[in-house]
């Protein structure tokens, strides 16, 4: 258990003292605004439209951006540690190898929770103070289950971080799970449709 | 404190390591000397449970690959490149250390006085000279004073003064009563402090001994080899120890090759 709390800390520590967290929070408020923006004009009406449709637009970037993001996170995780020779020395101290992998998760997925709320909180602040008919319950839902989809992607990253070779090969694949996903999901609700 | 049975390793196809068989009790300090692919560094991570290998090895009565983590608590182990996360200072990598050891109240300033990196603590790891990373590491091994310190080339990357104070730690650990595996090409430096030799050859055991023995046969063996000398050095040591054992193997007891006291080893 206290390897699990200790590498965990140590993981949100350092991706909280790397440049992606910033980056990662500013792009989500960025998007959350924009497609805010966006859509209020698109409707023709002036200015922000509210909490309900911004949750509504957001669903779908976050479809793409979120998996990307946690399946790069996670395949960049373990194979880093090993390409840089700090996992030989994280594995001879008295920590189970679970312990090394569910800290690495749960310290990142922190990270990536936090950075994550950031940007979504940012945004909701702003639309919150500007329109007047809004939603936090549902806007809150959909954060959640953004953090949700971080995790399970992350999961996916860190275990192809586990059993590819090289981070290159892990990166690699996490793109091509990103990619494939969609596409199965397409085909998977596809054979459902009734024509 | 060390015992291994017929300890085997194959990555695919290729034995790294066949049949390896010793014991090493309470106190003592051996060298574990073998050209480079020899297979110490794979030796040194069998007993710390880090890879899967056939046959048997126990450290503190432990089995290593069923009580991995009790064993690691019992062992100090320096890579032969040790590596830390990049971007803690020097004292916060011993600190992350030590809470994955479950040790509080550690000294942290006292343990980086121990090995000269007091001036450094500030300094992120990442700026660490291989020298300083080394010593790093060896704070780090020695953290919790574990009675088993296995060190795979803890010298390498050391100037003079760095080995002068890895000589005197050595010596510390010796008069501790810790049981200390390293593996080094610098052999002459511990001379008088490491009483015992293990020479790996193509992944076997080919001399368990002396190592004053070893070093009185005449074999030409620098105090502080360059490292194009590294090679020529551990060659002659490996023909005076496979020399050696050609008499040591009449002698062989439960699959170790143990000289008689009275012995010579032959060049």
């Amino acid at each position: 258990m206290n390897g699990i709390v200790v590498t965990a800390r140590g993981q949100f520590r350092e991706a909280m003292q790397g440049w992606w967290v910033g980056v990662y929070a500013v792009a989500f408020a960025a998007l959350a605004l924009g497609l805010a923006v966006a859509g209020a004009r698109g409707a023709g009406a002036l200015g922000f439209m509210g909490f309900n449709r911004t949750s509504a637009s957001l669903l779908n970037a976050c479809l793409l951006l979120v998996p990307l993001v946690a399946l790069a996170l996670g395949a960049s995780a373990i194979s880093g540690e090993r390409e840089r020779g700090t996992l030989h020395g994280l594995l001879a101290q008295p920590v189970a190898r679970g312990e090394v992998l569910a800290g690495t998760f749960l310290g990142l997925l922190g990270a990536l929770a936090l950075a994550t709320a950031l940007g979504f909180g940012a945004a909701g602040f702003v639309i919150a103070l500007l329109a007047p008919v809004i939603d936090p319950g549902r806007y809150l839902t959909l954060l959640l289950l953004v953090v949700a989809l971080a995790g399970v992607m992350l999961a996916i990253g860190l275990w192809l971080s586990v059993v590819c070779g090289s981070r290159m090969r892990a990166l690699g694949a996490a793109r091509a799970v990103w990619l494939a996903l969609p596409a199965a999901g397409a085909a998977w609700v596809f054979r459902r449709q009734d024509i | 404190m060390i015992e291994v049975r017929d300890l085997s390793k194959r990555y695919g196809r290729t034995a790294v390591l066949e049949g390896i068989s010793f014991a090493m009790d309470e106190g003592e300090v051996a060298v574990l000397l073998g050209a480079n692919g020899a297979g110490k560094t794979t030796l040194l991570k069998c007993l710390l449970g880090l890879v899967h290998f056939q046959g048997e090895a126990r450290i503190g009565g432990l089995h290593v690959t069923f009580w991995g983590k009790e064993v690691r608590r019992l062992v100090g182990y320096l890579p032969q490149t040790p590596a830390f996360p990049p971007h803690l200072t020097v004292a916060d990598a011993l600190v992350y250390y030590a809470d994955l050891r479950g040790l509080r109240g550690e000294d942290i300033d006292a343990r980086l006085a121990h090995v000269g990196l007091t001036a450094h603590a500030d300094k992120r790891v990442d700026a660490l000279s291989g020298g300083l990373r080394q010593r790093l590491g060896l704070a780090v091994a020695l953290l919790g004073d574990p009675p088993v310190l296995l060190m795979d080339e803890p010298v390498a990357n050391l100037d003079p003064e760095g080995r002068q104070l890895f000589a005197g730690l050595v010596a510390e650990w010796r008069a501790a009563g810790r049981t200390v595996l390293l593996s080094t090409h610098v052999v002459r430096m511990l001379d008088g402090l490491a009483e015992r030799a293990l020479v790996l050859s193509e992944g076997r055991l080919v001399y368990d001994g002396r190592l004053d023995a070893l070093l009185r046969s005449g074999v030409p063996l620098p105090a502080t080899p360059e490292p194009e000398q590294d090679g020529d050095t551990l060659e002659a040591v490996l023909r005076a120890a496979q020399g050696g054992v050609m008499v040591l193997t009449r002698h062989a007891r439960n699959g170790v090759a143990t000289p008689e006291p009275e012995e010579e080893v032959r060049a």
